[in-house]
């Protein structure tokens, strides 16, 4: 490493462990830190609760549709079903050719 | 107790461990933090989060690397993903950059320290620049671990620290020239 490169990052490393001494962060007592974990991790497990709740209900719903709509007009949900496989991979296509052209 | 010792309970589930954990390694990020955003009050939120989020993800920390460079691979994509995301609010963002700044610059001057000019410099630099060139150049990592740390390629981190320095050279010389 050239000479002058060394002393840059000397200066660079100075300036930045002056910051050390500029600002203090206490760390937070155990109990305070205690509590924190104990309330995420409730936090996390309502969340997850609610997305499984959420997921089950729409694939119920998803499957309740499909039967009803396969016992009643089997028809139109085969073309339904048609345009569907049709069409998702086009729209994933032109999504690509948009992301290449805005590249 | 030991680190591994803490961080297998911890990983048990054993919540007095983990908080004995984040609490040895508090200060250590914090200060990272400070580094790379120039930003106390940003460095202590970020630093809340990183601990939130190794709360979540404990059982997968795999030893590969040290649990410090785990917390500080956490820290520092929290914080590039969120730059990135309030990009649109760049003209804001930018204006309490400064202003951190300026509280800090005061800071120093409070405790009579005087102001390094390569901070200035530094906080002018775009952090996917000014993460590289610190976690190099402060913290010795290797191209290979930052490109880890950061999800980038060897070449491409080792390209940044390189222009990086290029560029803190050449603003600190139009300085001196200036002054």
């Amino acid at each position: 490493m050239k000479q002058e490169d060394e002393r840059l990052i000397e200066t660079l490393r100075s300036g930045l462990g002056d910051l050390d001494r500029l600002a203090q962060f206490d760390p937070p007592d155990e109990r305070q830190l205690l509590a924190m974990i104990t309330e995420h991790e409730r936090s996390v497990r309502r969340q997850w609760r609610r997305e499984l709740g959420m997921f089950l209900m729409l694939a119920l719903l998803i499957l309740a549709m499909t039967l009803m709509m396969l016992l009643y007009k089997p028809k139109a949900y085969l073309m339904f079903q048609c345009a569907v496989l049709v069409a998702t991979p086009l729209l994933g296509l032109l999504a690509a050719g948009k992301r290449v052209k805005n590249r | 107790m030991d680190e591994t010792k803490l961080i297998a309970l911890a990983q048990q589930g054993d919540r007095g461990a983990l908080a004995k954990l984040l609490q040895q390694h508090y200060s250590f990020l914090a200060k990272y933090l400070l580094k790379i955003t120039l930003n106390p009050h940003l460095a202590e939120d970020l630093t809340q989060e990183t601990m939130l989020r190794a709360i979540e993800k404990i059982r997968l920390y795999n030893g590969s690397s040290a649990f410090s460079s785990w917390l500080m691979t956490i820290a520092t994509r929290l914080y590039i993903d969120g730059m990135r995301r309030k990009k649109r609010e760049r003209a804001w963002q930018q204006e309490a950059q400064a202003q951190a700044l300026r509280k800090l610059k005061w800071q120093a001057d409070w405790k009579g320290q005087a102001w390094p000019e390569v901070l200035d410099v530094l906080a002018g630099l775009p952090e996917e620049v000014r993460v590289p060139i610190i976690l190099r150049h402060y913290y010795h990592y290797t191209y290979r671990e930052i490109g880890k740390m950061l999800d980038l390629r060897e070449g491409t981190v080792k390209s940044r620290i390189y222009n990086g320095l290029n560029m803190i050279r050449k603003e600190l010389d139009g300085h001196e020239t200036r002054g």
